[in-house]
């Protein structure tokens, strides 16, 4: 009796949005809470640690993922708006941005060649398909800025947001080690290469080292969506 | 806070319309966030109202990740065969990335930049050190 009404229970909420909804809010919580439990440590990433769980669940309860999607929705329309209001902290920014205008837009046009380049061409070299390697392209960028890349070129949105979280982790985790290895102390520096490297997960890192080197990993971040929006259609022509 | 996140969606909206009208490269939500900069422009910065929201909005830009990020469970497969290729492009892009960006902008800085480093203080009116132009210095200072 009892299992036929959790059964009906579960036929009702596996068919609303309110269950994936919420799950994916309490998957995040959950996740920032150890996050912060572990002193903010890159490895347990609170979108990774969600992400892990939710998939599990997706798993373990059968459920396709546009079942998933029709709740978590609500949340992932939001991208589009909140990369609009990347308007405001460039803004704020805007002095620094000018002051420094023409060695910024150097590093950021060599840095955002670089991530597109060199993801393409290491994956073309390994033998990863073409689906493959237009997903990759763009996967230096925030995920609203990338995964509006990633459909425009002909990858895959999704596969492309999974590679994102995967370059901010490898960047969060691996960037400053590089930059003490490499003896780079300007701070200016430090911020724009994880900004453009890292996107987010790099900005937010980047605050820890310095307000100077956060405020260039954002102004990074925001500029690199732009550049790499423009150069990765001229790239894969030249690549592919 | 409705008028600041209408303002935000207007701005997405008029952004997609033109990049689907015209076939732009460019995602919608960036020739927006371009739209927005250039009515700060206009109106003399961003209303509190704007600011306050967009703060709340960007500081948990993270929890919006969380259901794209999902989408890996669609991907087992690519990445069971193609995983070491897509994880060595990743870690090789990053590291080039982050090395030829600090190089390029202390190459830069030195060649073109030669004033004293960027402030983090956010100065709202004109700002009184910038009556030269650094920008085009091509001599630079050292």
């Amino acid at each position: 009796m009892m299992g036929k009404n959790l059964g009906d229970i579960w036929v009702y909420l596996s068919a609303s949005p309110l269950l994936w909804l919420g799950a994916t809010l309490v998957a995040y919580l959950a996740g920032m809470h150890i996050y912060t439990r572990t002193n903010r440590n890159p490895f347990a990433n609170p979108v990774a640690l969600a992400t892990l769980c939710l998939v599990i669940l997706l798993l373990v309860t059968d459920t396709p993922y546009t079942t998933y999607f029709n709740g978590a929705q609500f949340i992932h329309f939001l991208l589009g708006p909140a990369t609009v209001a990347l308007a405001v902290p460039l803004w704020r920014h805007r002095a620094d941005v000018r002051r420094g205008a023409l060695p910024l837009a150097i590093a950021m046009l060599a840095g955002s060649a670089t991530a597109v380049a060199a993801a393409v061409f290491i994956a073309n070299v390994l033998g990863a398909d073409k689906q493959t390697v237009l997903s990759l392209a763009p996967k230096s960028v925030t995920t609203p800025i990338a995964m509006g890349i990633s459909e425009r070129i002909g990858g895959i949105p999704s596969l492309t947001a999974a590679m994102v979280m995967v370059t901010g982790m490898l960047g969060a985790v691996f960037g400053p080690l590089l930059l003490r290895w490499l003896k780079i102390r300007d701070d200016r520096a430090k911020g724009l290469s994880m900004g453009i490297a890292a996107h987010g997960v790099g900005t937010a890192i980047s605050y820890t080292m310095s307000p100077l080197a956060g405020s260039f990993a954002g102004i990074a971040m925001a500029l690199n969506g732009l550049i790499t929006a423009l150069l990765v259609p001229l790239l894969l022509a030249l690549l592919m | 806070m409705v008028g600041a996140l209408a303002t935000l969606v207007v701005c997405q909206l008029i952004g997609e319309i033109v990049v689907h009208g015209l076939h732009l490269p460019v995602p919608g939500p960036v020739l927006g966030l371009l739209l927005l900069v250039g009515w700060f422009a206009l109106r003399g910065g961003p209303s509190k109202e704007m600011a306050g929201t967009a703060d709340g909005i960007l500081s948990n830009l993270s929890l919006l990740f969380v259901p794209a990020a999902v989408g890996i469970v669609q991907h087992g497969q690519r990445f069971m065969t193609q995983g070491t290729a897509i994880v060595l492009a990743l870690f090789g892009s990053s590291v080039l990335t982050i090395a030829v960006t600090a190089y390029a902008f202390l190459w830069a800085d030195r060649r073109f930049g030669g004033k004293a480093p960027a402030s983090t203080t956010e100065s709202a009116g004109p700002d009184p050190f910038d009556t030269d132009t650094d920008v085009g210095n091509a001599g630079g200072k050292a």
